[in-house]
């Protein structure tokens, strides 16, 4: 009873994809921006 | 969302609390392994009242060398380490976290999920904080002092100090992760787990002004990073990119930083909009005027936010094209914002109002966050701003943005839900006393600067030309009413957590979203254990 | 489509009819929605660009 319910299989799915396109948006920002200055 | 499932599950809670083996571990472990979002939350909060009050204390310090003009206390290098470190401090070490607190803690509640999305990464976006803000404030005591470059860390400056810049560097790099790691879970969080009938425009408005600030982060975070990055191949790599000696120019890192910056200063404003949109309504008992459009226009502050940035240097020598669009730009976003104005007025007008503390501090918002957009409004005309630039005009106007804007949203929140936190109510009589003693302390500390600024008093000296000096010292004397009333805030808080009257479950009768209908005060350790379901 | 850039504009300005509103909720997908937004945004900064160029020419 006092264990808080567990999030069901499908939305831990959703949750990681979604981290994962987040985590994209991050690195892809990062890494186009640093690419662009260091390659001049 | 009214009063959607069982009234009875507010008891259920209590029964099986009494023999409870789920309950958090006991000692220093609780908090170092914790996965929970309510001991993160507690956790960001205090981390952040700390970082407030050290860097209060510098802000103090800046005010007693300012009381009179000439060199008192400190010497003029240290001086600029304080300015600097004490704007470090309050935007990424008090103001943020202390948002990411209250998302930790109420996002689940409101939308009716057991806990965020990632709770061991939860865990670690906040331990990430204590080491940066070691390297913060312990880049005081290496040799050449802390940073002095004033904390939009600008080179040439910033290049040509030692090696406390690199901890500053690393440090900014730290907290920009954790702050990353804590918006990729809030968005996943409020995408995924919302209880089922919760949909998108059911959300409770600070659920939703956290939403719109993680994707800010998300896009501007890596922006802050690359821009110090770039720092630091200047600095040992040999790098030119800010160097005009080696075919750099430094004004780029102003557009870069500034890229940054001003969505930055929505990231602290917008979850403040938030907080203040669930008080008004509960102490107006009514429901928020144009929920809609609330919703809209803060989608659309965030993305004008991106396009404003040259507004901070109207004076560096951009083209006249490039002064004006900004000037536009930055006068049309105030229309968005106007209009979350008239919807909080609107959202009072014919309500049966009462004043309690959190109501107390969200007026007190509402009223002095209008000084301070009224004021950018003025700083936004490029040829004013050209007189004004780098004046206590601009030192007036962002603290009135910044403390009875996000600061007072902050501790309105606090008052608001410390009785469901806790379960005990705060002494409303030293709420109050609370209240006055920091808008009174406030106005006094920081009007005064904006007659400073007219007169022509730059910012950022330790020293000034006597006729400013009883501005001066009438701002210092609020100054030290301000910082010393938040000491009766501590008392306050502290009282409330270890006694006090029994909050009932719905403190405020106004109040309506999950965590005041569906559970306890206090609530329990684990919630909704099972989901909500919301009509 | 053409419902999705009138939510937008009307959300540039932050005000939205209620009943306007409760229409959009049912009509309205949220890709179209951002994909107006993006362009929108766009054509908020060409149009501020232009009325630029024109005053500094």
């Amino acid at each position: 009873m006092a264990e808080p319910h567990k999030p069901t299989p499908q939305q831990r799915r959703n949750a990681l994809l979604s981290a994962a396109v987040l985590a994209a948006m991050v690195l892809g920002i990062y890494a186009v921006f640093m690419l662009k200055v260091f390659s001049a | 969302m009214s009063t959607a499932t069982h009234a009875h599950d507010t008891h259920g809670h209590d029964h099986a609390h009494a023999h409870d083996h789920h309950g958090p571990p006991a000692g220093f472990s609780r908090w170092m392994y914790t996965t929970n979002h309510k001991d993160i939350g507690t956790m960001y909060l205090w981390f952040s009242f700390a970082m407030f009050l050290m860097g209060g204390s510098m802000a103090l310090l800046i005010r007693a060398e300012l009381f009179q003009p000439g060199l008192q206390l400190v010497e003029p290098q240290f001086f600029n380490s304080l300015t600097t470190v004490h704007g470090l401090v309050m935007v990424f070490g008090a103001i943020m976290p202390a948002f990411v607190g209250f998302a930790n803690w109420l996002v689940p509640m409101q939308i009716g999920a057991a806990d965020m999305a990632f709770p061991r990464m939860n865990n670690w976006s906040f331990w990430l904080l204590i080491p940066a803000a070691l390297l913060l404030v312990g880049s005081f005591f290496v040799p050449g002092g802390a940073a002095a470059s004033g904390w939009t860390l600008y080179p040439p400056l910033i290049i040509q100090q030692g090696m406390s810049i690199d901890m500053t560097i690393l440090a900014v790099h730290i907290l920009g992760a954790s702050s990353i790691m804590g918006s990729i879970n809030i968005i996943t969080t409020i995408l995924n787990l919302r209880a089922p009938g919760m949909t998108l425009m059911k959300m409770p408005l600070f659920v939703w002004t956290w939403l719109i600030t993680a994707y800010l982060l998300i896009a501007v975070m890596p922006v802050l990073a690359g821009a110090v990055t770039m720092l630091l191949t200047d600095r040992h790599f040999g790098t030119s990119f800010f160097n005009a000696a080696g075919g750099g120019d430094p004004t780029m890192f102003m557009h870069i930083f500034w890229f940054f910056g001003h969505p930055e200063v929505y990231i602290m404003i917008l979850p403040a909009f938030g907080i203040v949109s669930q008080i008004i309504p509960a102490f107006a008992r009514k429901p928020l005027f144009g929920y809609a459009s609330m919703v809209y226009a803060t989608s659309s502050i965030a993305i004008l936010s991106f396009i404003v940035w040259g507004h901070h240097m109207f004076t560096v020598g951009m083209p006249a094209a490039g002064n004006l669009f900004f000037m536009y730009a930055t006068m049309l976003i105030a229309v968005p914002t106007g209009v979350k104005i008239f919807n909080w007025i609107a959202t009072m007008w014919k309500g049966s109002m009462t004043f309690e503390t959190p109501m107390l501090f969200a007026v007190g918002f509402l009223c002095l966050f209008t000084i301070g957009g009224f004021s950018g409004l003025v700083l936004a005309i490029t040829p004013v701003d050209i007189t004004l630039h780098n004046t206590y005009y601009v030192v007036a106007h962002f603290h009135y943005v910044l403390v009875s804007g996000a600061l007072f949203a902050i501790m309105a929140g606090i008052y608001f839900w410390l009785p469901k936190w806790t379960g005990h109510m705060y002494s409303e009589g030293l709420g109050k006393l609370h209240f006055w003693l920091s808008m009174i302390g406030f106005n006094v500390a920081f009007f005064p600067q904006h007659f400073l600024g007219l007169a022509g008093m730059p910012r950022r000296i330790p020293d000034y030309a006597l006729q400013f000096t009883e501005w001066n010292q009438i701002s210092t004397v609020g100054a030290f009413i301000f910082g010393f009333s938040q000491l009766l805030f501590l008392y306050i808080v502290i009282s409330t957590i270890r006694g006090g009257a029994k909050a009932p479950d719905r403190t405020w009768e106004g109040a309506d979203s999950l965590e005041w209908t569906h559970l306890p005060s206090p609530v329990p350790y684990h919630t909704f254990e099972t989901a909500p379901v919301v009509k | 489509m053409k419902d999705a850039f009138k939510a937008v504009f009307w959300s540039f300005f932050g005000v939205r009819k209620k009943d306007e509103y409760e229409a959009d909720t049912k009509r309205l997908t949220p890709q179209a929605v951002i994909a107006a937004g993006l362009i929108c945004a766009l054509a908020f900064v060409l149009v501020l660009f232009g009325i630029v160029k024109l005053v500094t020419r």
